[in-house]
């Protein structure tokens, strides 16, 4: 397959991947190197970070202050390194597909839990059932502990119900705003009472503060559980077009094509809500590959900082700066800004985040200072540990598997700037750009040269986008 | 508004050579309480029984609140805003909200960012259109600066976004950066939207940059601040407006307030810090002359439920107060009648006084702005300036 579009499926089924395996995927057919993708997306690793018996040590009942001090740090930590933990999966994982609706899944199903364990619970769920039945990732997803937490499931008893986790089920999980009442909201919050869980983040149904009476939801009488609305949820036809827009607009174009969403969508529906199958079919598309939609989409601030180590195969050996990295750019992983997750697309850009985009490659490349004063958008970072954290804000890169000088070599300066043009940008005319850098003169081309031509390409607009 | 245009030489391509239509030196403050703030926790209804009687763990002792007069009273952690209100520079609106309201935090912080109906969706934010409609020739996004790191839907036009700068020093080195100030800006036209709004963003931001570095360096420190990230916004804000700038709105935002679980103890802390905040600001630019030329409104998404949750919290409720500080108020104090706790709406305050006259009345009156145009609609003004 030709380059441009090797590049394309990479970055959009994944991350991006090095010059020599682009290189490699030109002799393939486009489905062959699809089914690559596909097949090393079969296995799934999980984050492992947080130890399954943490709650045990992270008990705060009858703890002293100085004990829930120490705790507090350990809760810390095991964020931290669960964020970067994350990172570093994407930067080097070959179950790329799978990263990547694991990171679509984590916007959409959007949540946040100062408890790592159920932090990470809820992340290896999502990632476990990132490309299976959406079905089956609903019911698993709102039976963890972290959502129940966050949407208030826990504190909706048959006594006094919390409408939050069956509104946002709806509005942003599942229908989308204008295919639900009121009504509706109020009626299936009853019906998810009694949803809990226990002190090892196990899912529990408390009997005693469930609502049995007879409920109305989508102008259906019952007395229905919690898994009975989900299950009403997924036979509406609402359902599989609200997810096949995001479908749409995450891997092919922000502007939707109603004819192709109403394709995705019936197939979808049709299809048990199969999230493979679906995928499939539209990575196979020619809407997919059509020029109109190469390289317009603006990488999300962890497409940027993934796909940079992937594309130059450069390791972050400190990565903690790449906390505030995340959250200058406006992407802080588990700390979505709310539950309706990012927004994305243009939302992205502001005069603020784009200078800081621009100027990105030229701190990573040189492993500088990343600059910036963040302020805890998480309740439970004490102050003291940002301070802390601040220090370490220096990028440490590694370059060692870095291997295009050597792909390049013996070619003259011209053609090494077309080729990393053609290898980093993903617009059809570069011309432009090329010229305005202009020549290298009489001096040889070593590493440093070769890195200082790189952040210059990559400092272009041209950069943000795949 | 001249050392403005010194720097600025865009602007004298017109034949007034002037920015804005309107008001000279007058700017407003927004102030964003997000997560929802329970205003009858903030302005409690001190002898109002059904006040307390729904509210049995989480309701705020009449003998502690600071009276405004003899139905409401603020928060005993207001300190700061009290004194305000006794000098006159404060003013309380009840009962603010729009028909069919909303209970989603993210739609109903549209609908305020827009300024649309509950029933239709506007893309862009009514600050932003404010930019739109009021520049003559030019219009650049310092006009309008949220003290973030990311901007808001009010502050986004149609044609002309704001600026989001947390930290100016941060602004500064980046835009200067050799690889970024050497890239081509002029007419960058393709058929990629996307692309061209990254182009049209840059060059946007070069030339405020430009202009924000010329009003740093004419600022200085004039007062004390308490510590804490809010009311550091609100001090460079001040200071930005001691140095005459042309920036006719600022944005800040305070958040936590989405109180579902133990309310009290996360209230208090945030209206504490709301109150010493703001009480610092209005305190500095009176010292540099500078309070009638300012309006702050103080705003949320919504208000809570009346009735308290299990959990000793409160969930999402509709109409809710606004605060308004300014040294030029043509009233003060409480404006209109407080919030009536018979007559509910399915539990929830009923609104009697909408938004967008709020919104109407800023415009109109202290902008000197097409409220009309901006809001789309016609929409009573009220008479607190």
């Amino acid at each position: 397959m030709e380059q441009r579009r090797a590049q394309h499926l990479y970055l959009r089924t994944g991350f991006g991947e090095s010059l020599e395996k682009v290189r490699s995927a030109l002799s393939l057919t486009r489905s062959e190197v699809l089914n690559e993708i596909i097949d090393a997306s079969k296995t799934c690793s999980n984050l492992l970070i947080v130890p399954s018996d943490y709650y045990l040590k992270a008990n705060k009942k009858n703890a002293s202050v100085e004990e829930r001090k120490a705790i507090g740090k350990i809760q810390n930590e095991y964020n931290l390194n669960l964020n970067l933990s994350w990172i570093s999966k994407m930067c080097t994982s070959e179950e790329t597909l799978r990263e990547k609706m694991t990171l679509l899944w984590h916007g959409h199903f959007a949540c946040m839990d100062d408890n790592p364990m159920h932090a990470q619970n809820l992340n290896n769920t999502i990632r476990q059932c990132a490309l299976g039945k959406f079905s089956d990732l609903l019911v698993a997803v709102s039976k963890e502990a972290a959502m129940i937490q966050y949407l208030n499931t826990r504190e909706n008893r048959k006594a006094s119900p919390n409408e939050n986790f069956a509104r946002e089920v709806m509005e942003l999980f599942t229908l989308g705003r204008g295919n639900y009442t009121e009504a509706d909201v109020r009626e299936a919050a009853r019906a998810f009472t009694g949803w809990n869980y226990d002190e090892a983040g196990t899912f529990k149904f408390h009997e005693k503060d469930h609502d049995t009476g007879i409920k109305e939801v989508f102008g259906k009488r019952g007395n229905f559980t919690g898994e009975d609305i989900l299950s009403l949820i997924l036979e509406r036809r609402e359902c599989a077009a609200f997810i096949a827009g995001k479908f749409y607009t995450w891997f092919v174009n922000d502007t939707p094509n109603k004819e192709m969403i109403a394709k995705i969508s019936k197939d979808f529906y049709e299809s048990g809500y199969d999230i493979l199958h679906v995928l499939k079919k539209l990575f196979n598309s020619e809407v997919f590959y059509n020029e109109a939609n190469l390289g317009v989409k603006i990488k999300s601030p962890i497409e940027l900082i993934v796909s940079t180590a992937r594309m130059l195969k450069l390791e972050y050996t400190n990565p903690f700066p790449l906390i505030y990295v995340q959250t200058a750019m406006g992407q802080h992983l588990f700390n979505p800004p709310d539950v309706a997750g990012w927004k994305g697309g243009q939302n992205w850009i502001d005069s603020t985040t784009l200078l800081y985009r621009l100027n990105l490659a030229d701190k990573i490349m040189k492993a500088t200072d990343v600059k910036i004063t963040a302020k805890p958008d998480n309740d439970s970072i004490d102050k003291r540990d940002v301070e802390d954290l601040q220090k370490m804000n220096n990028l440490s890169v590694s370059f060692d598997r870095n291997n295009m000088m050597d792909l390049l070599a013996g070619k003259q300066y011209e053609e090494i700037k077309k080729e990393l043009c053609s290898f980093l940008f993903q617009i059809k005319d570069f011309s432009e750009i090329s010229s305005s850098i202009g020549t290298l003169g009489e001096k040889s081309f070593t590493q440093k040269e070769f890195k200082e031509l790189c952040v210059r390409l990559m400092s272009f607009p041209e950069y943000q986008m795949l | 508004m001249t050392s403005a245009l010194a720097f600025a030489p865009g602007f004298l391509k017109g034949s007034s050579g002037k920015l804005f239509t309107g008001e000279e030196n007058k700017h407003v403050v927004v102030v964003q309480l997000t997560g929802g703030n329970d205003g009858l926790n903030m302005v409690v209804p001190f002898r109002n029984d059904i006040y307390y009687s729904l509210r049995p763990e989480i309701s705020v002792d009449s003998k502690s609140v600071l009276k405004l007069n003899d139905d409401l009273g603020l928060n005993p952690l207001m300190n700061g805003i009290y004194t305000l209100f006794q000098e006159g520079r404060g003013c309380l609106i009840n009962n603010v909200g729009y028909p069919n309201p909303d209970h989603s935090h993210f739609r109903s912080m549209d609908i305020w960012h827009s300024a649309s109906g509950s029933n239709n969706y506007i893309q862009s934010g009514w600050l932003g259109r404010y930019l739109d409609e009021n520049c003559e020739h030019d219009c650049h996004p310092y006009n309008a600066i949220e003290v973030d790191d990311t901007l808001c839907l009010a502050l986004k036009g149609e044609h002309v976004k704001g600026l989001s700068v947390k930290s100016p020093d941060q602004l500064f080195s980046s835009a200067g950066n050799k690889n970024i100030a050497s890239i081509h800006l002029a007419d960058h036209l393709s058929k990629n939207n996307n692309l061209d709004y990254l182009y049209k963003t840059l060059s946007e931001t070069e030339s405020s940059v430009g202009y924000l570095k010329k009003q740093k360096d004419k600022s200085h420190v004039h007062a004390e601040y308490p510590k804490g990230q809010f009311a550091t916004n609100l001090q460079r804000i001040a200071q930005l407006i001691g140095a005459d700038s042309d920036i006719r709105i600022y944005y800040v935002s305070l958040t936590g307030f989405d109180t579902h679980v133990n309310q009290i103890e996360r209230q208090n802390k945030l209206l504490g810090e709301l109150s010493e905040g703001i009480s610092a600001f209005m305190n500095d630019l009176k010292t540099c002359g500078k309070e009638n030329e300012i309006l702050m409104m103080v705003f949320s998404e919504f208000g809570r439920r009346v009735k308290q949750n299990a959990s000793n919290g409160t969930d999402h409720g509709t109409a809710n107060n606004v605060l308004l500080f300014s040294g030029d108020l043509k009233q003060k104090g409480v404006y209109n009648e407080p919030p009536d706790l018979r007559k509910l709406d399915d539990g929830d305050l009923k609104f009697t006084v909408d938004f967008r006259s709020v919104y109407a009345t800023v415009l109109r009156k202290w902008l000197g702005a097409n409220d009309r145009t901006i809001l789309g609609n016609t929409f009573e003004t009220l008479n607190f300036i």
